[in-house]
């Protein structure tokens, strides 16, 4: 943990009146580091507001160069950057929000081969990856190194977060063993859905890293903004789970 | 016996309702349920929810009055229970 300058004292005032998070919470997110992986719709607005916020490390993992379809979503994309690496403009923008934190672009996805090594570089991980093989080798990892993980996603107009502490929470695999069978890679979503999964994601981070407040562990929060419903749906470790079922 | 279903992500886009009672017979289980609900609805909620041997998928997630269910569909259901089906969703 790293005593606050007077910039940041001045930068976090209006955050370090939050009851209960304080100079003391502030110090906390300034010695963190988290990765989040990718850093499109969801981990985009995710990874602004922990720089926003005073994170003092980010990890970002995200391959591949910006589409015009990314921009309906990927607030940390510009319409000029089109046919660029998103990496490049993901770690622009945020040293732009924040010059003070320490961020790694990793202009990579994670995989099998590099999910150990990301996931042993940080305090904390935010799983917003599109693809399943990528979401459960996170897991993998995280469960093995006792990472918290905090799962967010998203479809159309709904949105689920839930946070996994290996040993304590289900972890992903309990939920979800193996992706849909129709599941496509391009699927119906409005930024603002995405975003708004994002920061409730952000805020279990903040939450996780001050000790603030209770996070979502063992529950799936659940919300459909079509009718702008929010619940809380209780879940549960399958004791017979391939990746945590014996962990403890 | 009457079952109430709440349907989740794209389990409610497959079903095209966010809820609904479907009648069932007495010691029917979970898969058999399921097979209940998808024969309502068509192959497309058939396919994301059940296996070709009528297995519930592993992609789901069930619960059973608010509990998650053992994977596989035998827990047997009872009169006035609520099943709640979730599909994995990713990011992006």
């Amino acid at each position: 943990m790293g005593k606050l300058t007077p910039e940041e004292r001045a930068v976090y005032e209006w955050q370090m009146w939050v009851p209960g998070f304080g100079e003391a919470g502030q110090e906390k997110l300034k010695g963190a580091s988290a990765l989040v992986s990718r850093c499109g719709g969801l981990g985009g607005p995710l990874a602004q507001s922990l720089a926003a916020a005073g994170i003092g490390r980010l990890v970002i993992a995200h391959d591949g160069d910006l589409k015009p379809s990314d921009l309906n979503r990927q607030i940390l994309q510009t319409a000029d950057w089109v046919g660029k690496p998103r990496i490049q403009s993901i770690v622009r923008r945020l040293k732009e929000l924040n010059p003070r934190m320490e961020v790694e672009g990793v202009g990579e996805n994670v995989s099998e081969e590099n999910a150990g090594r990301l996931v042993g570089e940080v305090d904390i991980v935010f799983d917003c990856a599109p693809l399943f093989a990528e979401r459960f080798a996170m897991n993998r990892e995280c469960v093995r190194q006792k990472k918290p993980l905090v799962e967010a996603a998203m479809f159309s107009l709904e949105g689920q977060v839930t946070t996994i502490i290996p040993g304590k929470t289900p972890c992903l695999e309990c939920l979800y063993a193996e992706p849909p069978p129709q599941w496509k890679r391009e699927f119906p979503v409005i930024g603002a859905v995405s975003a708004l999964a994002a920061q409730i994601a952000a805020m279990e981070g903040i939450k996780l890293i001050t000790g603030l407040g209770k996070p979502l562990a063992g529950e799936l929060l659940y919300y459909d903004t079509a009718s702008m419903t929010f619940q809380k749906i209780p879940v549960a470790r399958r004791p017979d789970c391939p990746v945590c079922g014996g962990a403890s | 016996m009457n079952i109430a279903f709440k349907y989740f992500a794209q389990v409610r886009q497959a079903a095209g309702a966010e809820s609904e009672q479907i009648e069932l017979p007495d010691g029917a289980n979970l898969a058999d349920a399921l097979a209940g609900a998808a024969a309502r609805h068509g192959p497309d909620f058939r396919k994301l929810v059940l296996d070709e041997f009528g297995v519930v998928r592993p992609s789901m997630l069930v619960l059973v009055n608010g509990v998650p269910a053992a994977r596989g569909g035998l827990r047997k259901l009872a009169e006035g229970d609520e099943v709640t089906l979730l599909s994995a969703v990713s990011g992006g």
